[in-house]
């Protein structure tokens, strides 16, 4: 089975007020299957948005430069004429970001914004039609009285409500692909449960497959099939979920893991923190990126830079140890 | 919404108050006695009397102030004793043409600022925004009347292309009427084009680094509705504010600009009345002036509530 | 809600105010470092807008010509040629001469020098009164906000017509000019000042350092101050233009600097009656008159950036 999106050696450069360019990602390559919910997870500032901004190109062309491949379907999104471009947003491709709040116009009602998303890509739908598929995209992103929702101002509905909306919108053209950016980062426990559900739910459904970025490990082993964990503009292990909770070959994988209190079993008395911080993309060294906050960090790890390796056929790890280091549960123990 | 606009104009009342106030006190500055001026050099003390008590001049400061009010209440703007007119009869028949130069002008000013400033900010740091930003620094050096000059030494020594003074009344020509305006429309519209272009693009700029600007591109929505739609809708009210306050601008500037057009509107009545001292009636010309502009904030303040369903929300 | 609709006044406050008011915090520039290293930043800040450093060049420039070059080289702007009539610009008149055969460089300068001087004085006067208005208001909000509502009142008047009617009450003269012109521009600076103190007194690093311990007399000089002072400083430049504006503008229309002294409105007004003969007495003091008013706008913009790097763009 072919892959929907392929993402290829992509590098990601923005350029400072001094005129500078800094790669905030820096060699990416991942795919997502049909049908799929792919989690990304790293710390914030690690480029996981970036990465998947740049497959809308959603970052201020002034100041960014692209370089690598991203293929969506047979179209090469970086290469693709701007005019292209536009009718695969919102249309093929579908966005979630995570702050409900200001991602919606506060001078327009929820109707205006989800009835444009559609009239903008079919323009001659007859508007009983439009309509009828605004209210299904509220329905199934779990409006409780969508009709109602359809006139009312973002001011007037909770968080919650409005990242309904947000997944509406998003749902609203039935996109082959779903981007959704820490959809739930903002919001309470309680709803985050909920709208997580309605994503597995929409998945199911309509099998289309999801890009769901977050820095929870829970919600990936909740939700997601496989996972891609990046580390300061790279990705530094990627594996299906089951496999890199029980297996994780990568040390940050491990210190992730270790900073999650578990789904089964006891909770341990204390949770492990990985030590150090993130350093500044513009002091990054020669080789491994994380050697400077690893356990296991040796010279060999500064020599050069780290492919990726295979720990199996569909496990795959940036250290030039994942067949030597422990199992994390002994180093937690 | 009705509330909203009752609760506006009850705040414009003591706006409304304090410019009486200030013009009742204004037109008690002079030095001399008004009624002897009027009366002429040569009258009788008596016939000064009789004049300063058809005037109510010997009434006690008090009792003139509270007289003053109930003649504005009145739509009553004073009366000038030296064309023995009413100043509201006289503002009648002058305010056409100068009401006509600035609507137009303000026509003008929107439609060419507002698109100016969205382009600039849409470009913002590239050499069109620059240019734009040049000419709005430029622009806002030169006063009404200057370019106006200027476009007359243009128009009338090298291109003769438009008429560059006189006034011509729509019931007699409509296309000459809106031809005799374009060169004062354009004068007195140069500066307020700088200004509203510069706040639009200011606020459009603010406006389009927004997350739902964001959401705007992610739908996929041509870069058209995502300017204007989303981004202007939402950086419309400050502009809104500068557009409100040019009015009074504008019609400041075209009494200046018809001096150098010829045009018969209020500037001509407050240029004679300024040859003539009749400060009765510049002091009447000033407050009529000043409760159109409150008027037209009015309507700025009414039009927020028409843009924005939070402040329409706020007084319910 | 209450938030939105304070910020919607801050917003109207702001624009009102010319132009938008700059909210720098340099408390730790203020205590770590000296007065005279102070003055070290505050002059690299100066070299490094180039806006301010060329616009101040150029105000000194056109100040220096106005004020002393017709002094120093004896020019007479009354002197009158009957042969030299509406003369074209030559190396005997450079601007020309005008209806009456008078030199119009000279009167170009001379104009430029009382121009200066309302354009100045009235920048001093409404200036200070204005800061005086605006900051009193801003501690005594009860009084504060009748103040304002005469400010509302004062600015409800278009500053031309305003002046017009000021003028024909006072009569005319240079010195009455001064007068109508800081009254009218008083409400324009005090609106800026009390906006500007008002949002300071509610930062929260006047909070921090109340907190702190800090007492409350170098709290308002040594933080407040500088965020008052400065966007005081831009608006007095800009009240500064405008001036000069509205005077040309009064004199053009006759209620401004008294004929037979030139200025550059008069001399506006009367080129146009020789528009279609005489060019050059219309370029020559419009040109004059708009590069000043140029100049002292892009020093304005640039006093702007040097006490407000963050809104430069």
């Amino acid at each position: 089975m072919s892959n929907l999106l392929e993402i290829d050696n992509l590098k990601v450069g923005f350029k400072n007020s001094s005129s500078q360019w800094t790669n905030a990602v820096d060699g990416v390559s991942i795919a997502v299957r049909p049908g799929e919910i792919l989690g990304i997870v790293g710390e914030s500032g690690c480029g996981k948005s970036v990465t998947m901004f740049s497959v809308l190109k959603l970052h201020d062309q002034r100041n960014t430069r692209y370089a690598g491949e991203i293929r969506f379907e047979d179209t090469e999104l970086l290469t693709v004429p701007e005019k292209d471009m536009r009718q695969l947003r919102g249309k093929d491709i579908g966005f979630i970001f995570q702050n409900p709040m200001s991602s919606l116009n506060p001078l327009l009602t929820i109707g205006q914004q989800i009835r444009e998303t559609v009239t903008s890509h079919r323009k001659h739908l007859p508007k009983k039609e439009v309509e009828a598929l605004c209210i299904k995209a509220l329905d199934d992103a779990g409006a409780d009285d969508s009709a109602v929702w359809m006139s009312k101002y973002p001011y007037q509905l909770s968080g919650g409500m409005l990242q309904r909306v947000v997944i509406a919108i998003a749902l609203v053209n039935e996109p082959k692909l779903l981007i959704a950016d820490e959809p739930t980062t903002a919001l309470d426990v309680t709803i985050q449960a909920q709208l997580l559900k309605v994503l597995c739910h929409i998945r199911d459904e309509r099998g289309m497959s999801i890009v769901l970025i977050t820095h929870d490990m829970g919600v990936v082993a909740e939700t997601c099939d496989r996972v891609a964990v990046m580390y300061l503009g790279q990705i530094v292990e990627t594996a299906s979920v089951d496999e890199l909770f029980a297996n994780p070959r990568h040390p940050y994988t491990q210190g992730l893991l270790a900073a999650t209190p578990p789904m089964v079993g006891k909770i341990p008395e204390r949770l492990n923190t990985i030590s150090g911080s993130v350093p500044q993309l513009s002091e990054v060294a020669k080789g491994c990126r994380f050697a400077s906050r690893c356990p296991f960090a040796s010279q060999e790890c500064l020599s050069g830079d780290i492919p990726m390796f295979d720990v199996d056929e569909q496990h795959q790890s940036r250290c030039i140890k994942f067949n030597t280091i422990p199992d994390f549960r002994k180093v937690t123990a | 919404m009705l509330k909203y606009i009752f609760k506006r104009l009850l705040s414009a009342v003591p706006v409304i108050f304090i410019v009486g106030i200030l013009a009742f006190f204004l037109s008690r500055l002079s030095k001399g006695d008004p009624a002897r001026v009027i009366a002429g050099t040569d009258a009788t003390d008596s016939q000064v009397a009789a004049i300063r008590q058809q005037m109510g001049l010997d009434l006690p400061l008090p009792n003139q102030l509270w007289d003053w009010f109930i003649a504005l209440l009145h739509g009553n703007f004073g009366y000038s004793y030296i064309l023995n007119q009413s100043v509201s009869s006289a503002i009648a028949s002058h305010i056409f043409p100068t009401l006509s130069v600035a609507i137009f002008g303000e026509i003008l000013s929107l439609a060419i600022a507002i698109p100016l400033g969205i382009l600039a900010a849409d470009k913002q740091g590239t050499f069109t925004d620059k240019l734009v930003q040049g000419f709005a620094t430029l622009t806002t050096s030169m006063p009404s009347f200057l370019v106006g000059l200027l476009l007359m030494l243009l128009f009338a020594t090298r291109l003769n292309l438009l008429p560059v003074s006189g006034f011509v009344s729509p019931t007699e020509s409509f296309s000459q009427y809106i031809l005799h305006l374009i060169l004062p429309a354009v004068s007195v519209t140069t500066l307020q084009i700088a200004i509203v272009a510069r706040m639009t693009r200011s606020s459009m700029i603010d406006a389009l680094s927004s997350d739902y600007i964001r959401t705007a591109v992610a739908k996929g929505l041509p870069r058209s509705q995502q300017l204007w739609h989303h981004g202007f809708k939402n950086a419309a009210i400050p502009v809104l504010t500068v557009v409100g306050q040019s009015f009074g601008e504008l019609i400041a500037g075209s009494i200046i600009v018809e001096t150098v057009f010829d045009i018969p509107g209020l500037g001509q009545l407050v240029v004679n009345s300024i040859l003539r001292r009749d400060y009765q009636m510049i002091q009447g010309i000033l407050i009529f002036v000043a409760i159109v502009f409150i008027f037209v904030n009015l309507i700025t303040d009414v039009l927020y509530a028409v843009i924005d369903p939070r402040i329409r929300q706020e007084s319910f | 809600m209450v938030s939105q609709i304070d910020n919607k006044n801050q917003q109207i406050d702001d624009v009102s105010g010319a132009d938008h008011v700059p909210n720098s915090v340099d408390i730790d520039d203020e205590n770590k470092t000296g007065k005279r290293q102070n003055q070290n930043s505050l002059w690299a800040a100066i070299k490094s807008s180039p806006s301010a450093l060329y616009g101040g060049i150029f105000l000194l420039i056109i100040v220096f010509a106005c004020v002393v070059i017709p002094h120093v080289m004896k020019m007479d702007p009354f002197a009158t040629k009957a042969s030299d009539i509406l003369m074209a610009p030559s190396w005997q008149h450079v601007m020309g001469a005008d209806n009456v055969g008078r030199d119009v460089f000279a009167r170009v300068l001379f104009g430029g020098e009382s121009s200066l001087l309302v354009g100045g004085s009235v920048a001093v006067v409404s200036g200070v009164l204005g800061f005086i208005v605006g900051a009193y208001s801003a501690f005594f909000p009860k009084i504060g906000y009748w103040l304002m509502r005469v400010c509302d009142g004062l600015m409800a008047f278009p500053a031309i017509l305003f002046g017009i009617a000021l003028i024909g009450g006072l009569g005319q003269s240079i010195g009455n000019v001064i007068l109508a012109l800081s009254i009218v521009f008083i409400p324009y600076v005090a609106r800026v000042v009390r906006s500007a103190t008002m949002s300071n007194m509610n930062e929260n690093y006047v909070s921090v350092l109340v907190s702190l311990g800090a007492s409350s007399t170098r709290i308002l000089w040594r933080n407040i101050a500088l965020n008052v002072i400065a966007p005081w400083i831009i608006e007095v430049t800009f009240v500064f233009a405008d001036a000069i504006l509205v005077e040309a503008a009064m004199s053009f229309i006759g209620t401004g600097i008294p004929q037979p002294s030139p200025s550059w409105g008069n001399m506006l007004y009367d080129s146009r009656t020789y528009i279609y003969q005489a060019w050059w007495l219309t370029v020559f003091p419009g040109v004059a008159l708009a590069l000043t008013v140029f100049v002292i706008n892009i020093f304005g913009d640039g006093l702007r950036e040097v006490f407000d790097p963050k809104r430069r763009r």
